[in-house]
């Protein structure tokens, strides 16, 4: 465990001094001014529309970072050759991987919890009154889909090159956004195989998602947010397994 | 496993097969067996596309041998504990940018489950041996070709490995930089005597100087696997004699050690003076490349007849 939090401690140092990074705050603040600008616009219910927006900057923010910090973490890696002088070391691939996806969690926790406090701010700032339970609950949540994503985007990053790689995974983050509706629509589609097997595989996102709820001020039991933290545990687990599985039998060839 | 204690690394009927497209493949090694005996600087020589990264790709488990064995220090390839024997060095090593020299040696260390003062004591003599104790703390991206080259050989001798394997140490060096690594791995080689040194260059003079046992890959397949001194060992052999006569002083090129004693016996009768006898040694080019005997040498496990 100790060399996988050598590894975790590299990539945590490695992302503070990644330019994208630097990117992904530049547009979370961009996010940020544009909800409050049509905060202001609006005028029936102002303070619910300027939180609903912000708290969607956060999870666009996060979609992103798990996407495109995913693929660069292992890509360069792959590329650059970094990895040869890690994997010449008495240290299994599993936990290579493991070390770069806590140092990614870790680094990505830190993010959401820094755009939550600049939500915080701003909202004080514009009098638009804050439950912090259900802003809590909702930062939550969003960092339980960023880890679920960011063990898919593994799958990925690791069989792909970074352009297929980022679109399957943003394929998967609609899927798992959108089954959920497609079924509720398309009744036909219940009774199909496939469709089945792709319920199966693919994660529900919808089930993570309390902005509107957080938008309203509104909050869930902490009970559900135990089983969907136990969710979230169960998903990371099945696609990082198949992703260290699917790495550990690959040709590495930097 | 019919391995022995004497052998580090054995490779027993490798091939590797890459997929290169729908129905397309290409041949990286071919049926290649080879032992390298413990202790020993053994150079695997070949050019460009001959299978000598593969082959070492294949030696420290990165890539998969589509058929055949591995095994070093008597242990299975791909496994973690073969690897806690080896010290990598890989062709253009690259490193984080962000961090200073001595933080990535920390970090090596720590994978090798290295730790507090036995770490820091080794780090600080590894950064001696390698002259970057000055530029330790500096960040690598400032590091030159020749430093960074360096820096590498320094995380590979983290953990005093049993046996060293450097892919194409001298690439994209100048002279300079070339002489300090051959002189690098000459004093390694005297710190780790008990060590075996397995390096790829496609330079001859390069192995001539450093390898004790030499392998020639060519497209994928092993061609020789010798000695460096059976290798150079010519059948006939040449000499320069030197010889004053009565008048001058003759330099006589013969081949052979009949000749020469012929010669010898010839000068003598006729009251001539021998000043000088020179064995001309071939060159590693003219034993591989000219005398069209290459795999000769071998036997049939691809080991070298003549043990050292």
């Amino acid at each position: 465990m100790k060399k996988v939090f050598s590894i975790s401690l590299i990539t945590l140092k490695e992302l503070l001094h990644e330019r994208v990074f630097y990117l992904l705050g530049g547009f979370a603040l961009l996010a940020v001014g544009l909800s409050l600008l049509l905060g202001d616009l609006t005028y029936a219910e102002q303070s619910k529309i300027t939180l609903d927006f912000l708290l969607a900057g956060i999870e666009l923010t996060n979609l992103l970072f798990s996407v495109f910090m995913g693929i660069t973490l292992l890509h360069r890696e792959l590329n650059l050759g970094w990895i040869a002088m890690v994997l010449s070391k008495p240290v299994s691939r599993t936990s290579f991987l493991l070390g770069k996806f806590l140092g990614q969690a870790f680094v990505q926790g830190l993010v959401i919890l820094m755009m939550g406090l600049l939500t915080w701010g701003l909202c004080s700032m514009n009098a638009i009154v804050i439950v912090p339970k259900s802003l809590f609950q909702s930062l939550l949540l969003m960092f339980f889909e960023g880890m679920i994503m960011s063990s898919i985007v593994y799958i990925f990053a690791v069989n792909l090159g970074a352009l297929l790689a980022a679109a399957s995974s943003l394929i998967v983050y609609a899927l798992g956004n959108f089954t959920e509706g497609a079924e509720k629509t398309n009744q036909a589609l219940q009774q199909s195989p496939i469709w089945t097997v792709l319920k199966g595989v693919i994660p529900n996102f919808r089930v993570l998602n309390m902005k509107t709820l957080a938008a309203y001020g509104l909050s869930i039991e902490w009970n559900l947010v135990g089983i969907l933290f136990l969710y979230t545990l169960i998903c990371c687990f099945m696609y990082f397994a198949a992703a260290a599985v699917s790495f550990s039998r690959r040709d590495i060839f930097t | 496993m019919s391995m022995d204690h004497k052998t580090d690394i054995l490779i027993q009927g490798v091939s590797k097969i890459f997929r290169t497209g729908f129905g397309k493949s290409k041949i990286g090694v071919q049926n290649l067996n080879l032992e390298v005996p413990k202790g020993q600087v053994v150079g695997l020589l070949g050019p460009n596309g001959s299978g000598k990264s593969t082959t070492i790709k294949m030696i420290l488990g990165f890539l998969r041998p589509t058929s055949g064995k591995i095994s070093v220090c008597g242990h299975q390839v791909p496994s973690q504990i073969t690897r806690s024997f080896i010290g990598y060095l890989p062709e253009n090593p690259r490193f984080p940018k962000f961090l200073s020299g001595r933080s990535l040696l920390t970090f090596y260390g720590r994978l090798l489950s290295l730790s507090g003062k036995e770490l820091e004591t080794r780090i600080d003599f590894l950064l001696d041996l390698v002259n970057l104790k000055g530029a330790s703390d500096e960040k690598v991206q400032g590091y030159s070709k020749g430093m960074t080259q360096r820096l590498a050989i320094a995380q590979a001798l983290i953990n005093k490995p049993r046996l060293l394997i450097f892919d194409e140490p001298m690439s994209g060096l100048d002279p300079l930089g070339r002489k300090d690594i051959r002189s690098l791995i000459g004093r390694i080689h005297s710190e780790l005597p008990e060590a075996s040194i397995f390096f790829s260059s496609h330079i001859l003079e390069d192995i001539e100087q450093l390898c004790s046992m030499v392998a020639l890959l060519k497209k994928g397949q092993l061609q020789t696997f010798c000695s460096i001194d059976e290798l150079l060992k010519s059948d006939n052999q040449k000499f320069e004699v030197s010889v004053r006569t009565s008048k001058e002083t003759e330099v006589k090129t013969l081949n052979g050690t009949d000749e020469l004693i012929e010669f010898l016996s010839q000068s003598k009768s006729k009251g001539f003076l021998v000043s000088s006898i020179n064995s001309q040694r071939r060159t590693l080019e003219e034993a591989l490349f000219r005398d069209g005997n290459a795999g000769m040498k071998l036997n049939r496990t691809g080991s070298p007849e003549v043990q050292p």
